[in-house]
């Protein structure tokens, strides 16, 4: 009979340096209560669309536009910083939201630009943009001060020109014309308000590619009302990560849910009307142990000198799977929702025929279940690291086994015998006479014929003809 | 501080193309201060290297118009400007020629063609390099500018820019 089934989905998640895990599922149930969670499938996808260039997964570039909009609506409201502290708080009419759900763009596009990647290759040669768009390099020299490779706009230096600007109803909207890699993205923009001359800075971090091709990564908007006049200085786009294909491997893990760190994300019951509990699913980067105690070698670093590992020994190492995603082995084009997936097989006991392993991965209550990115490739000539650039979404298929069988009391059984749920939760006591002490004749025991009494009537229990006079 | 507007389009290569001009018709005065190209092209093509000019322009027509777009939407419309891309151009003066690269941009090479992405690669001519001293492109009436491409290429589409203001002296 099946199990309530859920699915754990984290979007847009990556990794950043010391904190690797990008999704864990914690298993918060009490050990007397014999919940279990089962891990049925991972699948990794990459967080949107690829460019159509199906050479390489690192092909063709994307593009993106910067266009003035005249309304927006959704999306998640990003903090900026002041400059000085003794600036005032930036008014709250001016809004940054990443993926705003929808723009209304108002006919101006300031610009447009191709979005290559900075990433760096680790072992190879590092491509212009990474050198150019990394943080602090500086490139051209425009009006006697720098212009950081990383610049999308910048603005002029000379005097009489106007840089651009927001009035109150107006934004500005960043918005992905072509994809070309899914990527976690860095948005650094910096604004000026008019009035009072104080700056202040934007700062996204990870915000990746849109799902769909015209959509807006962010908006920058002076909401009507406000009372101000905004200048836009300068907008970066500031790439680092490294390009070595994402790496991840699964681990069984220790981590406290309430201590690592993270966002917490709801789960997706495949019937609404299950009663799922005692679930904790953490979106990263975390921070996410292997669970302690002898669960065998930690294989996190080791160089596998290109020996594959066999599924048996990953289990035992509580390393179940090192998988990656691969090449795209279809174009995919800019059709909103055609993503990749690598999926892996159904864990374990599957259709390799892996003999004596036939369970599903099983969570203890206090135990968890993580992703972990990073690992070495087989050949060992990758790092360990997972990269910054890596983003992707995370689904986990579970099933939470609930007990519903009624344990008899320990009184009614024997002693010596452990049961319950996980086999050692009751301890009968049950004593049951020897055959000696049982008289002749008597059966007894399981099901009522498992022993037969031995005891012969009259040694205690009654006279001797010798001791009975007659009076 | 001059009204200050950007003409930006998509413009494919073609061979002898003016890729994006101005021409001033009206007694206000144009001052060019930046021309880009940026590479966006995302598809595979046979590369080709071509060059480019930035000339001043004595009469523009035809072509396919584009709509400058305003730094402040407050600045009073333009009026008897023409901009178009791929229109009909009479060139006279060359300020600039220099080598461009049609080719497609990928997320790991080393060509000049990466470097085309970058925007300050792609600011292919700053007239003033912000010296008080020198003056912007200055397109008084008849007078204009384009970036134009004289060579034979046929392949890729790229951003083109053209920043100007526009004041009455």
């Amino acid at each position: 009979m099946a199990q309530s089934s859920f699915t754990a989905i984290a979007e847009r998640v990556d990794v950043d340096p010391g904190r690797d895990c990008v999704m864990a599922v914690f298993n918060d149930a009490v050990s007397t209560s014999g919940k279990l969670l089962g891990i049925k499938a991972v699948r990794i996808v990459y967080s949107s669309p690829f460019g159509d260039d199906v050479s390489s997964i690192y092909g063709l570039q994307g593009k993106f536009s910067l266009d003035r909009i005249s309304a927006y609506s959704g999306g998640t409201e990003a903090s900026s910083v002041k400059q000085d502290t003794g600036a005032g708080t930036l008014s709250s009419s001016i809004k940054l939201m990443t993926f705003p759900t929808s723009v209304t763009e108002s006919g101006g596009r300031i610009r447009a630009a191709g979005d290559a990647p900075a990433g760096m290759l680790i072992t190879g040669t590092v491509n212009f943009q990474s050198m150019l768009r990394a943080p602090g390099i500086c490139d051209a020299n425009e009006g006697g001060r720098c212009i950081e490779g990383h610049n999308i706009i910048h603005k002029m230096w000379d005097s009489d020109t106007e840089p651009i600007m927001l009035h109150e109803g107006e934004g500005l909207a960043c918005i992905q014309r072509v994809f070309g890699v899914p990527r976690a993205m860095h948005w650094n923009i910096l604004i000026r308000v008019v009035s009072t001359g104080y700056t202040y800075r934007y700062a996204i971090e990870d915000s990746g590619t849109p799902y769909t091709v015209d959509s807006p990564i962010w908006c920058l908007f002076n909401t009507s009302g406000s009372g101000i006049n905004i200048e836009i200085y300068v907008i970066s786009l500031v790439g680092f990560g490294e390009y070595n294909l994402p790496r991840f491997r699964m681990i069984r893990t220790g981590a406290d849910p309430d201590t690592v760190g993270g966002e917490t994300v709801s789960i997706v019951k495949r019937d609404t009307a299950a009663t799922i509990g005692d679930v904790i699913v953490k979106k990263g980067p975390i921070v996410a142990y292997p669970l302690a105690g002898n669960h065998g070698v930690t294989m996190n670093y080791l160089d596998y000198q290109g020996t594959p590992i066999l599924a048996m020994i990953q289990q035992k190492a509580d390393l179940f799977r090192n998988f990656m995603i691969v090449s795209p082995q279809y174009t995919v084009t800019t059709t909103p929702s055609l993503r990749l997936e690598n999926e892996t097989e159904r864990w374990p006991g599957d259709r390799r025929g892996a003999g004596a392993i036939d369970d599903d991965i099983i969570i203890n209550p206090g135990e968890g279940f993580a992703i972990v990115g990073g690992i070495q490739n087989q050949s060992g000539t990758y790092p360990p690291e997972a990269s910054e650039m890596c983003l992707v979404n995370v689904e986990i298929d579970c099933y939470q086994s609930t007990p519903s069988a009624v344990y008899p009391s320990e009184d009614d059984v024997r002693n010596g015998v452990d049961y319950g749920p996980t086999g050692a939760d009751y301890d009968g006591d049950l004593i049951l006479p020897a055959e000696a002490d049982v008289k002749d004749g008597v059966f007894y025991g399981a099901d009522g014929t498992e022993y037969e009494g031995e005891y012969a009537g009259g040694g205690g229990s009654g006279m001797s003809k010798g001791r009975v006079v007659n009076q | 501080m001059a009204a200050t507007w950007v003409a930006q389009q998509s413009v494919a290569f073609a061979a002898t193309k003016s890729m994006l001009g101005l021409l001033n018709g009206g007694s206000n005065i144009l001052r060019c201060y930046r021309y880009c190209i940026f590479n966006t092209h995302t598809t595979a093509v046979t590369a080709a290297l071509t060059t480019m000019q930035v000339r001043r322009l004595t009469a523009l027509s035809s072509g396919t118009s584009v709509t400058p777009v305003a730094h402040d939407t407050s600045s009073s419309a333009l009026s008897s400007v023409t901009c178009v891309h791929g229109g009909t151009a009479t060139g006279s003066d060359i300020f600039r020629r220099f080598m461009w690269l049609c080719e497609e941009a990928t997320a790991t090479g080393v060509t000049q063609a990466n470097w085309e992405v970058l925007i300050p690669v792609g600011i292919v001519f700053f007239p003033t390099g912000g010296d008080s001293n020198l003056e912007p492109i200055v397109c008084r009436n008849t007078y204009g500018t384009d970036i134009y491409h004289p060579g034979a290429s046929t392949v890729t589409t790229q951003e083109f820019e053209i920043t100007f203001t526009n004041a009455a002296s």
